[in-house]
């Protein structure tokens, strides 16, 4: 797994990254079927069978596939985890279906997932057909931002009082300490 | 040298807020209370955020400070398309005082008043399925919003399983329409 304090000059670093692309071509050719004329979607479903809406939504592909010939490959954390995936590739494998759909948050389950990296590369979907696109990409409740939409609640009075603590390089405690006593 | 920043709202935030519980630091990106810390004093509330910074720091860009509620009862008001349909009956809603001079209807009406606020704010927000706003009353009885939730949703419903059953048939729903659009947008053959 790539982090951003990865040192470049590191042979070994080279190797992994090698090892890993390697692996995520071989999910691809795992889940890529031979013949491609019907319509593939492809589905961040989160854990593996369990997402909450993992049954739900591919009861509704059922009933689609009725009438129209589509087909269904779906992404589980644990897979992204096996296939050492980083943030680009969950966004780029999901790009690489006629469709997306992502029925679970994209960030849980995973460690060493940068929020701030996934939640930029994510908008790479903003135009490709799928769910959600444009803009909803950015939801703070989808993305379980939760000071976002706290934020807009707190300015209205309806929830909690909720202090915003930001991760900086360097932090400096006896400042935030201060802070929070003025 | 950086700075920290603060919204204002740190302002005299411990003692304007404290429901006389301790506070919670809590990070978002997360559910199911996971990497939440509770602390009884501010050098605990440091402390906390001292741990949470080092394990979480090349992940999540912050982490926030709430007070831990004298009331642990929590509602957990289950909405399709905005329009609130039950109270979910979860494990954790039955720690606490229930809120007892309000009524259900009140704590409905709230969670849609709260959600439809929300989403006027933030009108690309996806508020058009399930969604789950978690509901606390303060010491002074003033309700407010814990957390919202929209995917990753429990929605158990207790005895009244076809309340639930309803709602998982509009989801299924909600992705079928969502589906077809999208097929008849990519002007895709459908009989």
């Amino acid at each position: 797994m790539k982090s951003e304090t990865s040192d470049r000059q590191d042979p070994k670093e080279d190797v992994d990254e090698v090892e890993q692309k390697n692996l995520i071509r071989t999910f691809n050719r795992l889940t890529k079927f031979q013949t491609c004329t019907e319509i593939e979607i492809r589905i961040y479903q989160g854990a593996k069978e369990f997402g909450h809406q993992y049954i739900l939504f591919h009861q509704a592909c059922d009933v689609v596939h009725s009438s129209s010939i589509i087909r269904t490959v779906s992404l589980s954390c644990s897979e992204v985890k096996d296939y050492k995936m980083d943030e680009d590739d969950i966004i780029n494998w999901l790009l690489e279906g006629d469709i997306h759909f992502i029925i679970s948050h994209i960030h849980q389950g995973i460690v060493n997932i940068n929020m701030n990296k996934l939640y930029a590369s994510i908008m790479k979907l903003h135009d490709h057909p799928g769910f959600p696109v444009g803009d909803s990409l950015q939801c703070p409740v989808f993305t379980q931002d939760k000071y976002k939409y706290l934020s807009i609640l707190m300015s209205k009075g309806l929830c909690n009082p909720t202090l915003k603590v930001d991760f900086l390089p360097i932090m400096d405690y006896a400042a935030l300490k201060q802070e929070l006593q003025l | 040298m950086f700075t920290i920043i603060l919204s204002l709202f740190s302002f005299r935030f411990i003692e304007e807020n404290d429901e006389g519980c301790g506070w919670v630091v809590k990070t978002p990106f997360s559910t199911n209370c996971h990497n939440m810390k509770y602390a009884k004093s501010l050098d605990e509330i440091i402390q906390k955020i001292k741990i949470q910074y080092k394990d979480l720091y090349h992940s999540i860009p912050y982490t926030m400070v709430q007070a831990t509620m004298a009331n642990k009862k929590e509602y957990k008001i289950v909405l399709f398309n905005c329009e609130p349909r039950y109270i979910s009956m979860s494990p954790t809603s039955s720690r606490g005082t229930a809120f007892s001079s309000i009524t259900h209807t009140d704590l409905l009406d709230f969670a849609k008043y709260a959600l439809t606020q929300f989403s006027a704010a933030c009108p690309t927000a996806l508020v058009g399925s399930l969604m789950r706003v978690d509901i606390f009353q303060t010491k002074v009885g003033k309700l407010v919003v814990n957390e919202l939730e929209s995917l990753e949703a429990d929605h158990h419903c207790g005895k009244n399983g076809f309340l639930k059953a309803q709602v998982d048939d509009e989801i299924r729903q909600y992705y079928e329409t969502l589906l077809r659009g999208v097929l008849h947008k990519k002007h895709l053959k459908m009989t």
